[in-house]
């Protein structure tokens, strides 16, 4: 048997396979399912890591390193169904690390003055700052929102992202986070009020 | 107090490339985290391209190669090594650890079984 | 500037039912817009092509290699091989042996942990499945021969001097020069 018909065949199989028996080929070693894998959680996990770190270029990076070291960790992954849940607090957890990281070598928390006019939700503007650099623009409407979510500290905004984007329980937002629950929903009801204030705001 | 020395991943490898019983720069999956790491972190002291990771700070570099079977494999590592520490270090009173990962190994193919048993 | 506190926020408790509503609306619009670029494969919401052929592309090498396996330091410095290079010096050792060709091999080894990445400690044991030329008198012999080729080669090559060679003869094969 050649070696693209072993190739095209499973393909074949990775496209009707459902998600579990993706992750248990990709556990046993199967490159090909975990490329499957790579295609359905990429958007997902992109979504999440511009929520909490705003640039493109950052994303993509922290992304790439999310799904490489899933890869390397995956024989760690016990139940297979948890799959979507252990992705995301990878992805989360080094997003966090980033915008931990760079406020340290910031000495003030983004001004008030500096947040998106009501403006920019209006006429679609980008109202931001736009680095030469970076290739596609983000909708501006979720770069908005994206730029008020940053203002948020670190571990609110981690609770934040997992609860309202990635739509995870409270209980799974505490084990994704080591936190206790209490805390999750006390975390996460605070960076709600802080995001209507700011949101109201613009009125 | 002394300075690294400035050297680049891309002249490492030139220098890694010429060693006799290696193939040539084979990048894994090490290398490729330093690589996204680095690019994150704006870190001035790491310079990491896929197959070579330069940490001046940690003092390590870790170059992933693919090797023939010229000569023993213990003998083309230990080259290597050298060759790269002596490209790095003249000025420099501490020594960089270099961390070779032998990604693959090449040589003459092996008989093949005919069909008739 | 927002107050770092541990209470929970006053007004938080007077925040009215319309922002409320508004908030919802714009969490909804998040969602919504966000999907609508996805379904469309807008390229601004998702890692470009590059991005995703680097992590398959790096996935794939890893696939290929296997684990990372620690050897013995060199003079000169610390070093680890690839499961997959490791066999493929046995492959080498094995057929260097008249009569003989390697099949398969696997390996035990100490354990070592590293960051929960998996990375092998020093291989203990070999297990080679060889085939053996038909006609081949000797196979006693002959799998002596192939242990000795194979212990020589790690020694040599990887400083690895106690490796146990289990061989099992599988097949016989014809050979033709």
């Amino acid at each position: 048997m050649s070696e693209t018909c072993d190739a095209g065949a499973e393909r074949a199989l990775v496209g009707r396979a459902d998600e579990r028996a993706l992750v248990l080929r990709a556990q046993d070693g199967d490159a090909t399912a975990f490329a499957g894998l790579v295609d359905r959680y990429q958007g997902r996990l992109f979504r999440t890591a511009y929520m909490i770190l705003t640039d493109r270029q950052d994303c993509e990076d922290v992304v790439q390193e999310t799904l490489i070291l899933a890869w390397q960790r995956l024989h760690l992954l016990e139940n297979p169904a948890a799959f979507p849940g252990w992705v995301s607090q990878i992805c989360v957890r080094r997003a966090t690390d980033v915008v931990r990281r760079r406020a340290r070598q910031r000495t003030d928390a983004q001004a008030p003055e500096d947040l998106p006019s009501r403006g920019a939700l209006a006429n679609g503007s980008d109202g931001a700052d736009t680095d030469p650099g970076r290739s596609t623009e983000i909708n501006a409407l979720l770069h908005a929102v994206a730029q008020i979510v940053a203002t948020l500290d670190p571990e609110p905004r981690a609770c934040w992202v997992l609860r309202e984007i990635d739509g995870l329980s409270y209980r799974e937002i505490a084990r994704t986070l080591s936190l206790t629950e209490p805390t999750v929903r006390g975390r996460i009801a605070r960076a709600r009020t802080q995001i209507i204030q700011r949101m109201e705001g613009w009125r | 107090m002394s300075t690294p020395t400035e050297r680049t991943a891309a002249d490492l490898i030139d220098v890694v490339t010429a060693v006799p019983g290696v193939r040539g720069i084979e990048p894994g999956i090490t290398s490729t985290l330093r690589t996204i790491d680095a690019r994150i972190r704006k870190l001035q002291t790491r310079r990491a391209r896929y197959g070579l990771v330069l940490d001046s700070e940690a003092r390590t570099v870790t170059v992933e190669l693919g090797l023939d079977d010229s000569r023993p494999i213990r003998e083309i590592v230990a080259d290597t090594q050298r060759a790269v520490q002596t490209a790095l270090d003249l000025s420099d009173a501490r020594p960089m650890t270099v961390l070779v990962r032998v990604q693959s190994l090449t040589g003459k193919e092996s008989r093949q079984p005919t069909v008739n048993r | 500037m927002e107050p770092q506190n541990h209470q929970p926020d006053r007004r938080a408790q007077d925040v009215d039912a319309a922002a409320d509503r508004r908030y919802r609306d714009l969490i909804r619009s998040v969602h919504q817009e966000w999907d609508a670029l996805e379904a469309r494969g807008d390229s601004s919401v998702q890692l470009s092509q590059r991005a995703i052929s680097s992590i398959n592309e790096a996935v794939r090498a890893d696939a290929r290699h296997g684990a990372q396996v620690t050897m013995p330091p060199t003079e000169a410095g610390p070093f680890t091989i690839t499961e997959s290079a490791l066999r493929a010096l046995v492959r080498s050792a094995v057929d260097s042996v008249p009569d003989a060709l390697a099949l398969r091999s696997s390996f035990e080894h100490v354990e070592d942990q590293n960051d929960g990445v998996r990375v092998r400690g020093l291989p203990t044991r070999v297990r080679l499945q060889i085939s053996a030329r038909l006609g081949n008198q000797d196979l006693p012999g002959l799998a002596e021969l192939v242990r000795h080729a194979v212990r020589s080669a790690f020694r040599s090559n990887l400083a690895v001097s106690d490796l146990i060679v289990d061989i099992r003869i599988e097949d016989l094969h014809e050979h033709t020069d």
